[in-house]
């Protein structure tokens, strides 16, 4: 079987350069949808099994898949090495679980668009980035990945660039996330100096001293582009512009969680650094907060899940801020599943939308309402994935959310700004519940909004099964996502956590698998608070989106200008979405362009290309000088070889 | 007979080395004879069966351990057979072109196929030789075949300047040179290479440093001339644009290759890196070999002529290799064989093009790439490969030729070298500008023919091209082999 397991790497590769050429040459095989589907989606799924059989038979120690050499400059030595480990088995199996589950849909979804093939070859090309990404073994092959889940993203996001505005939605991704690589570069170039060596096996074990402070600044900074947190997050709701799969891949469950992943991939540099891991979780509770709050005045369906992705990535960076990796990975899982649901769900329904050409933005809720009665799997699947995000006990959401919070809570004890943050996060979820609710209440119960001359169809089934599955995943994930192999209790888990500032070895330098005695210790202390918080953090859900739900059934859209009395003001900012883009483009874009336009502009042109024409009109006249000893004539050629012949003769026998 | 101070293989075993060259040579008579008797038809694969019989044979004596044979006047074994396979191709690539070139032109001369396999024999008989004397020879049978080539439109005005010029300033050469061997002769009673590289011939050579240096002086003339450096290239673009193209791309890469490696041979074995001053006279020419014909390739507008200017740049790189001793060596062995694919490349399209009407002006080409797309991008990977853009051949092969320069502390020249290349990217990238991205509206009013040959002949090349430049390794492992130690052009940084 380990013969086979460079597949996992390589399959989605050769799927996305058969699709993509054949697709180029043959117009014949364009039209061949099914056949293009199938082989896009087997090249992910075998993959996801190779990697299942791969975790079945797993037993702690590392399983290394060496393809070869990549370069070999001086001292850097480049391998396209990758490691199978208990980090990135479970990144592994999330990313082409799910993958293949959203490429199955995709063939429904996609029917008929004439970029067919193109769609399935980035889709799979995608997942190769990503594989790299999570699996391998050094930071210039996770680099490599990084970048291509960067292209993948943008070239997905632009899928359809006739349209303007997703061209540049696809453009405003790309440059976010260059800001973020670009510290990521300079975070790998100083690790390097530091230690001579990218292999994260040796990161993990260097101790880098005061430069762990600038290395974990800059994988953050980094991370914050990749996985949308303030400041670069600005990118992650305009992206939505792309096919909904690919907000559902690449915009929810596995993209944007890259960022949670190095960072829990290194977490010994951020665990030398409290510093960095106060900046972590303060930004994180920020975003989270904020995202949250423009969740609730969006009115389109994709607008909301983008910026509820935003928050929930949130919550994962403050469970990194508070040293709780293995908590951070298990939210990554669980928020891939309903997460990913929500989004096939919400691709569903515009789908139908769609296809009664009769409303305008067949995006926006206030036209919908009432589809439960049209759509019931997907109007029970999303119901399902907003319980589950909403931290609904039994639900996954529940599990992960609450491990979130009482870390934060119990590292309250030693820095009380953990009481804070743990306060906001609270909050946070309460609003979740909320405007979750709000949004799966308006979509699918209460008054019919569409024109009613025609109305709208369930999907088929190669759309409906993926959501089944999701949702029964976003289900039970919370009981059987993390088995015991990685530490964690099968069963419900105890808020159990890793305290980074009790912490001594932390996690595993391969894998996820913690020294977590100091944290269990601080539990028993404080026994009686565990006791209370998880009772109260399911309450406040429960009641949350008991009451939301009782809000809307009575007065259905209506009921938005309630809640726009309610936060008077503040109602305004959250619709404009705080106005970030247009702060941005005040003090960043045009001051830039401004610079660019005049400056740079100038220099370019004087100084830059003064240079240049200088060098050519020096070439030029020189050029024209020895023309002229070209002349033709025999007699000129012999004397210039005469001339030639004295010289150095001259020069041998007397210089 | 004298005796030898080292050991000469017997007659019989000398004989057998011998082979690859009777079988040039008796290629070349069958040609003729088959010439004469009016059996016109198939030349061309006779003289390419020949060429390659003869490449083949000779490869499978390779072997790295240097032997001397036929009296102490030939070396076998060590780098001979890999030159001489370098050199066979030159002519078998070339031999792609010829016959279409002709017919376009209208004129079937049938002499060329014999005379270009006699020109291959006298490249191989220089480059090989152990002996001054068939250093000499050599260099005279390749020339006068490519005297012949330079004339061999006898009623265009243009070929017969050519083939004038060519020759006078070519005769002009040779006696520089035979002066020189026969003052080497004069000062130490040896003509042989074997015995000039003992102890005592050298020590006899610089008992009379002044006439030693005369000597020197007046054998790297005669070389220079024959690779076309400065200030000694004058005749290079009048005689290139004279000769019927394929042929000036074969005089380019072929002789040129041979001239290199016997100039490589008679400085190892006089020791001329020793001598500061004839490192200078040769460092100075490739300086401003490079600078001259870079710059004024630049401002050439006729394609042919812009090729032959740049022919003069690329023997200032090699120029620059030579200077860099022993580690030189080999990569210029390695440059001149890549050097020998794109070029022969590059001057063989432009004979496609070319026809009895239409010249081979730059503004002639322009929307080429609009009207015969994969052709004219099939030129574009030769002048992207002579210009040195990675990842084809071309680029490796500067890339040895530069590293080796700045091995051997030549830091300033090989500046020189990288500098001027930006130069020849230049007008390399000119033309394919033209060809695709400017065409002003227009398209070339000439009619392509893509006969089969010449395009089989080009896809080879490319793709040689593009494997040679992802894999160096499987033309610098045989050189490696043949040169059997020293500083290893692989194992540099």
């Amino acid at each position: 079987m380990q013969a086979l397991y460079p597949l996992i790497i390589l399959l989605p590769l050769f799927g996305s350069a058969l699709i993509g050429l054949t697709g180029f040459m043959g117009p014949g095989f364009r039209k061949n949808e099914r056949l293009i589907g199938i082989l896009a989606t087997s090249a992910v799924a075998i993959p996801f099994l190779l990697l299942v059989t791969a975790f079945a038979s797993f037993d702690g120690t590392p399983i290394r898949i060496e393809l070869f050499n990549w370069m070999k400059a001086g001292d850097l030595e480049v391998n396209f090495f990758y490691q199978l480990d208990q980090l990135s088995l479970l990144m592994g199996m999330i990313v082409t679980g799910v993958g293949s589950l959203i490429h199955a849909y995709s063939i429904g979804y996609m029917h008929g668009d004439s970029g067919y093939y193109k769609f399935f070859a980035y889709l799979n090309l995608f997942i190769f980035a990503m594989n790299n990404l999570i699996l391998g073994d050094n930071m210039v092959v996770m680099f490599l990945g990084w970048e291509g889940v960067g292209l993948c993203s943008y070239l997905l996001i632009g899928f359809w660039f006739q349209d303007m505005a997703k061209a540049k939605a696809a453009q405003k991704a790309f440059i976010a996330n260059r800001i973020g690589d670009f510290a990521l570069i300079i975070a790998m170039f100083l690790i390097f100096r530091e230690i001579g060596s990218l292999t994260f096996s040796d990161i993990v074990a260097a101790d880098f001293g005061d430069n762990a402070y600038w290395i974990a600044l800059l994988v953050f900074i980094a991370a914050t582009g990749k996985s949308a947190q303030i400041p670069l997050f600005v990118w992650l709701p305009d992206a939505m512009a792309g096919p909904t799969p690919v907000s559902a891949l690449i915009h929810a469950a596995t993209m944007v969680t890259s960022g949670i992943y190095l960072i829990s991939r290194i977490h010994p540099v951020f665990l030398a650094t409290p510093e960095v891991m106060t900046i972590v979780v303060i930004v994180a509770a920020a975003t989270a907060l904020m995202a949250a709050f423009i969740a609730i005045a969006q009115n389109d369906i994709k607008g909301v899940l983008a910026y509820s992705t935003v928050s929930q990535l949130g919550f994962m960076f403050m469970a990194l801020g508070a040293g709780a990796f293995t908590t951070a990975i298990f939210h990554v899982m669980t928020h891939a599943f309903f997460k990913a649901c929500l989004f096939l769900g919400s691709g569903s329904v515009i789908h139908a939308m769609e296809h009664m050409h009769t409303v305008k933005d067949p995006q926006d809720i206030r036209t919908m309402g009432g589809l439960g009665k049209y759509m019931p799997s997907t109007s029970r699947t999303f119901w399902i994935s907003t319980l589950a995000i909403a931290g609904i006990p039994i639900f996954s959401g529940f599990f992960s959310k609450d491990e979130i919070l009482s870390s934060l809570f119990f590292n309250g004890y030693e820095r009380p700004l953990y009481f804070a943050v743990w306060g906001v996060a609270v909050f946070t979820a309460a609003l979740t519940a909320f405007y979750m609710t709000r949004v799966t209440f308006l979509t699918f119960n209460g008054q019919e909004r569409f024109p009613q001359e025609k109305h709208p169809h369930e999907s088929p089934s190669v759309m409906t099964i993926p959501l089944w599955v999701l949702a029964i995943l976003a289900t039970i994930g919370g009981f059987v996502g993390i088995p015991a192999l990685l530490g964690h209790p099968l069963h419900i888990p105890h808020g159990l956590n890793d305290a980074w500032l009790a912490a001594e070895g932390g996690i595993g330098s391969t894998g996820l698998i913690t020294n977590r005695a100091s944290m269990v210790e601080a539990m028993h202390h404080h026994h009686s608070m565990e006791y209370f918080l998880l009772p109260f953090s399911a309450l406040l859900a429960i009641g949350m989106v008991y009451f939301a739900f009782q809000f809307y059934k009575k007065h259905d859209l209506a009921g938005d200008e309630r809640v726009q009395r309610f936060f008077g003001p503040l109602y305004n900012a959250m619709k404009g979405k705080f106005y970030i883009d247009e702060i941005y483009n005040a003090l960043i874009i045009r001051p830039f362009v401004w610079a660019g336009t005049n400056i740079v502009l100038w220099f370019d042109q004087k100084v830059v290309d003064g240079f240049v024409n200088g060098t050519a009109a020096v070439v030029t006249n020189v050029g024209d000088v020895f023309k002229r000893l070209q002349s033709g004539l025999l007699s000129n050629y012999i004397l210039l070889v005469a001339v030639g012949v004295v010289l150095i003769l001259t020069y041998l026998i007397f210089g | 007979m004298e005796a030898f101070a080292f050991s000469v293989e017997s007659l019989g075993a000398s004989a057998a080395y011998m082979m690859p060259l009777l079988v040039l040579l008796l290629t070349g008579l069958v040609l003729m004879l088959l010439d004469a008797f009016g059996i016109r038809r198939s030349l061309a694969w006779v003289a390419a069966v020949g060429l390659v019989i003869s490449a083949v044979w000779a490869w499978s004596q390779s072997d790295p351990t240097s032997r001397i044979v036929f009296f102490g006047m030939m070396e076998t074994g060590g780098i001979a057979p890999i030159v001489h396979v370098f050199i066979t191709m030159s002519g078998i690539f070339s031999l792609f072109f010829v016959h279409d070139y002709l017919k376009r032109q209208e004129r079937m001369v049938s002499d060329v196929y014999a005379l270009l396999v006699f020109s291959v024999l006298g490249m191989i008989l220089m480059a090989n030789a152990n002996d001054l004397i068939i250093t000499f020879i050599g260099l005279e049978t390749m020339s006068m075949c490519l005297y012949i080539f330079a004339s061999l439109f006898k009623t265009e005005v243009a070929s017969n300047e050519a083939g004038l010029k060519y020759f006078l300033l070519g005769s002009f050469a040779s006696a520089f040179l035979l002066f020189g061997i026969s003052i080497v002769y004069g000062m130490t009673g040896y003509t042989n290479l074997s015995m000039l590289a003992e102890p005592e011939s050298l020590a006899r050579l610089t008992d009379n440093l002044p006439l030693f240096y005369v000597a020197a002086g007046l054998l790297l003339i005669g070389f220079l001339f024959k690779v076309a450096a400065f200030p000694f290239h004058n005749w290079t673009p009048d005689v290139y644009e004279g000769t019927p193209t394929p042929l000036a791309g074969f005089m380019a890469t072929g002789s040129k290759l041979a001239a290199f490696v016997a100039l490589g041979v008679v400085m190892k074995r006089l020791d001329f890196i020793a001598y500061d001053k004839v490192v200078t006279i040769l460092a100075l020419s490739a300086l401003f070999t490079m600078i001259y014909g870079n710059i004024v390739a630049a401002r050439q507008t006729n394609l042919k002529r812009m090729l032959a200017y740049s022919s003069i740049a690329h023997s200032g790189y090699v120029l620059l290799g030579l200077c860099a001793a022993d580690i030189g060596f080999k990569s210029i062995i390695f440059y001149m064989f890549i050097y020998t694919l794109m070029n022969i490349g590059a001057f063989g399209m432009v004979g496609m093009v070319e026809s009895k009407h239409t010249d081979t002006d730059m503004e002639s080409w322009r929307g080429l790439g609009l009207k015969a797309p994969y052709f004219a991008g099939g030129l574009a990977i030769f002048l992207f490969s002579l210009a040195g853009i990675p990842p084809l051949a071309g680029f490796m092969s500067k890339y040895q030729v530069f590293i080796s320069a700045i091995r051997e502390d030549l830091i300033f020249l090989a500046t020189v070298g990288i500098l001027t290349s930006v130069i020849g990217a230049y007008y390399y990238i000119r033309v394919i500008v033209l060809m695709f991205f400017n065409s002003q509206g227009k398209e070339p009013s000439f009619n392509l023919s893509f006969a089969r040959l010449p395009m089989a002949g080009i896809v080879i090349l490319v793709a040689l091209i593009l494997l040679f430049g992802i894999f160096p390794s499987l033309i610098l492992a045989p050189i490696e082999a043949a040169f059997g130690g020293g500083v290893s052009l692989t194992a540099l940084p």
